[in-house]
């Protein structure tokens, strides 16, 4: 199919004009609803994040505060994998689809009878694995149109089909070579599936793009900095805290070629709004982690994208940290919700950065209504101008304006953010955000790099703590109000919280914890009224499904990813430490690698 | 020993330096042949002191760089280090608080936290996906380190990429072996360590 051939001219155009009939008759709307309609039982989990919004919220309730304590595991399954096992899988139609890290093995399950279906296990160059930061982790499947979507580490994206589990096309995204991989979770709207790229710490440039779900064809792709033509922005339509952008800003804002190696990657999660028809992510820091390097706000890096599902143009974009000086990678996902604000129903997302900002916009049209720190140690800006929407930066914790080769110390957060891929969960029943958290500092030494294709272009060393002045642990889950910007209750955790959040009309947030502990939580109070010590520790994110009648909650255990480093055994005798060490790496007292899904349920009997 | 081309900065203000001096019972100095752990004599520890002493009298009136240069004359003279010099303060328990290293150590360190710490953990103490490199430099020879340096590894669903063309860690790579020798043998603890001015 994708081989070329010699076709005459006229062939060509009827070809094109026949495959643009066959789109308008079934493509778009077709695909659309085969993922909406599943969306719509809340039995399925069709889809990463459970809707296209990423509320991760079910409406199921069988499961609530009442009877939670009474949750037992009904059954488990051994990856075989021991990296670390980020994102969730995927239930369609009474089938269970789990991914592995890398290799990124899929396995279909049959939910009556717990049997492997269909496995695909792709053959992936292991030297690949060399070039993924922090871990070879995967954050999930898609499905749509009766093919499950794979994204492999080394940019192949595969469609296979859901029933069979064979291949139906392959298209490759990258190139591994010059540091390109892939750990995100694609997308299905549409009749497109949509991707991104991984590579922030090898001075890859980023792009989002999009193919078409039926035959793999190439769709759009759009750059996160660069030409107008290549970011798929207009300078007069495309806006910018409410103005139009201008000329040529993904050049103007970078010194020299910076831009061709500036970053901007795209390895987070992906929303969709179907009314709207708009696609949204967020873009990665710029390039190297040596902000002398590369004077200038940096456009488009670390900036919330809003873009246009059939064709890529952007409609608006808002970035969160202009000149990135602490790597506060800017790709969270944008949860969207409908939340009442001062009177107001208002059709907003709210994204919950790295830099310790949690931000509601006005997910129309880009305008920002609120902006606060969700954790008030965040001390490298005191706020966000709310004219100019920039934050306004502390000097003392500013490394890019300390200068290259100084230790810049106790800045907050550290470069892992007070919140990183971890998705948080908004409860339609509550109206609240339920957030996993970071609550860990870092001191950041930047120093001059020279650019090598493939290889990391990092230019800074930082030793990361946690937060100082505080109750002493690493992370938090906490209820945030998006409306208001305050946080409504918070728990304190030993470990960051690197685990996705699930909020259910039962009452309950459900989140892993490093150690390895699932835990069921009141969303009113946050008190912890159930937990399970999985296998492992946990950094996948909580699911539920429902099969005859009956609901289950499920979560993939498995330590790794960049919190692996904190599974880093301390050496004998070393007690010593010069300056913030040694506490990230209480991990190994707890937990071992290995990855497990583990899926529980109310027992049968009373 | 190299130096690296990068400008340098005094990282501690001077009446930071000076307390530091004034607080501190001592200064041990640790000098390295390979691998030994040389213990410093009486001599060696008079002589420090009498240096830290000159240093905070250096420092109130004249320029830093002088007293930097005393510094550097009594290291070379306390020992031969081939690998690396450390020197380190202590509290009156005998803890190090505040370690200096050589130049070309100090550079591994940094070169380590930049191009290995995303897989080998903060501080080289290894990750969930990559070994602790402070214990396994004690395992493998100098000769081997720098083999899996320049080539890379590769293991069943592991992978480690070569480093023999990449201008920010192999012209560094003694000074990351150093770095790492150094703490193996335990003359220099987990933390980051300041910069001798040499």
């Amino acid at each position: 199919m994708m081989t070329p051939t010699r076709i005459s001219r006229t062939t060509l155009a009827f070809m094109a004009s026949a495959s643009m009939g066959a789109m308008l008759m079934s493509g778009g709307a077709v695909a659309n609803d085969d993922v909406k309609e599943r969306i719509g039982t809340h039995v399925n989990h069709p889809i990463t994040g459970g809707d296209y919004q990423q509320t991760r919220y079910s409406e199921m309730d069988q499961i609530n505060r009442d009877n939670v304590h009474r949750l037992v595991p009904a059954w488990t399954f051994s990856t075989g994998v021991l990296r670390g096992h980020e994102g969730e899988p995927l239930v369609v139609d009474g089938i269970m689809y789990v991914h592995t890290p890398f290799p990124n093995n899929v396995y279909a399950i049959d939910l009556d009878t717990r049997e492997i279906v269909w496995a695909y296990e792709p053959s992936q160059d292991s030297n690949v694995i060399g070039v993924m930061c922090c871990d070879t982790v995967y954050r999930g499947l898609a499905y749509g149109s009766g093919k499950i979507f794979l994204q492999q580490a080394d940019t192949t994206l595969v469609a296979l089909d859901a029933k069979s589990g064979e291949e139906q096309w392959s298209v490759k995204n990258g190139d591994p070579a010059i540091g390109e991989t892939n750990t995100n979770a694609p997308l299905v709207a549409g009749d497109k599936v949509v991707t991104g790229i991984s590579g922030g710490e090898f001075g890859v440039r980023g792009f989002a793009i999009a193919y078409n779900i039926e035959d793999g064809s190439l769709a759009w792709k759009a750059y996160s900095t660069g030409p107008d033509d290549e970011m798929l922005v207009d300078p007069d339509t495309t806006t910018a805290m409410g103005e139009p952008i201008g000329a040529n800003t993904g050049l103007d804002s970078w010194e020299g070629d910076e831009w061709t190696r500036g970053g901007g990657t795209t390895w987070g999660w992906f929303s969709y709004d179907p009314d709207l028809n708009l696609l949204y992510y967020g873009t990665g820091n710029p390039g190297t982690w040596n902000p002398e390097q590369r004077p200038g706000d940096n456009k488009w890096s670390m900036t919330i994208m809003a873009r246009d599902l059939d064709t890529g143009e952007a409609k608006w974009f808002y970035q969160k940290t202009p000149w990135d000086q602490w790597d506060y990678d800017g790709v969270n996902e944008n949860i969207l919700a409908d939340i009442e604000i001062d009177g107001e129903m208002r059709h907003v997302m709210v994204n919950f950065d790295r830099n310790g900002f949690a931000y509601t916009l006005d997910r129309e049209t880009g305008e920002l209504l609120v902006a606060e720190k969700y954790d008030d140690t965040v001390n490298w800006a005191t706020h966000v101008d709310m004219e100019t929407g920039r934050p306004q930066v502390v000097d003392e914790y500013a490394p890019g304006v300390q200068g290259a080769d100084v230790n810049v110390q106790g800045i907050c957060p550290a470069a892992l953010g007070y919140k990183d891929q971890q998705p948080a969960s908004f409860s339609k029943q509550t109206g609240l955000f339920y957030v996993p958290t970071n609550h860990i500092c870092m001191d950041y030494e930047p120093y001059e790099v020279s650019y090598v294709a493939g290889q990391p272009y990092v230019g800074a060393t930082l030793s990361m703590f946690p937060t100082p002045d505080s109750f002493g642990g690493m992370g938090k889950f906490i209820a945030w109000d998006a409306a208001k910007g305050e946080v409504v209750w918070e728990q304190e955790e030993a470990f960051a919280v690197w685990a996705g959040a699930l909020t259910t009309a039962g009452g309950l947030a459900f989140h892993g914890t490093l150690e390895g502990h699932f835990k069921a939580r009141d969303v009113d109070t946050g008190e912890e009224l159930w937990s399970f010590r999985t296998p492992s520790g946990i950094i996948g994110n909580a699911f539920t499904y429902e099969h005859d009648d009956k609901q289950y909650v499920g979560v993939l255990s498995g330590i790794g990813g960049w919190a692996g480093i904190g599974m880093a055994a301390g050496l004998e005798g070393d007690s010593e430490g010069l300056g913030a060490v040694g506490a990230f790496r209480g991990l190994y007292d707890h937990t071992r690698l290995g990855g497990t899904l583990t899926v529980f349920a109310l027992p049968d009997f009373e | 020993m190299k130096c690296d081309s990068n400008e340098q900065r005094p990282v501690l203000g001077r009446s930071t330096r000076l307390l530091i001096l004034a607080l501190f019972a001592g200064l041990l100095l640790v000098g390295c042949g390979d691998g030994a752990d040389e213990q410093v004599d009486a001599d060696a520890i008079d002589e420090t002191e009498d240096v830290a002493n000159n240093e905070m009298e250096a420092v109130s009136d004249e320029p830093e760089a002088e007293a930097v240069d005393d510094d550097a004359a009594v290291e070379e003279e306390a020992n031969g280090s081939d690998l690396y010099t450390v020197v380190c303060e202590t509290d009156d328990q005998g803890r190090r608080t505040s370690c200096a290293v050589d130049q070309e150590t100090f550079i591994g360190w940094r070169t380590l936290g930049s191009s290995c710490a995303v897989c080998h953990g903060q501080e080289a103490a290894g990750s969930s996906f990559a070994p602790n490199l402070i214990r396994r430099v004690t395992e493998i020879s100098e000769e081997r380190f720098y083999e899996v340096l320049a080539k890379g590894i590769q293991t069943e669903g592991s992978a480690m990429p070569g480093f023999e063309d990449n201008p920010n860690v192999w012209p560094r790579r003694e000074g990351i072996y150093a770095y790492l020798k150094a703490r193996a043998n335990g003359d220099l603890p987990a933390g980051r360590p300041e910069r001798l001015q040499d």
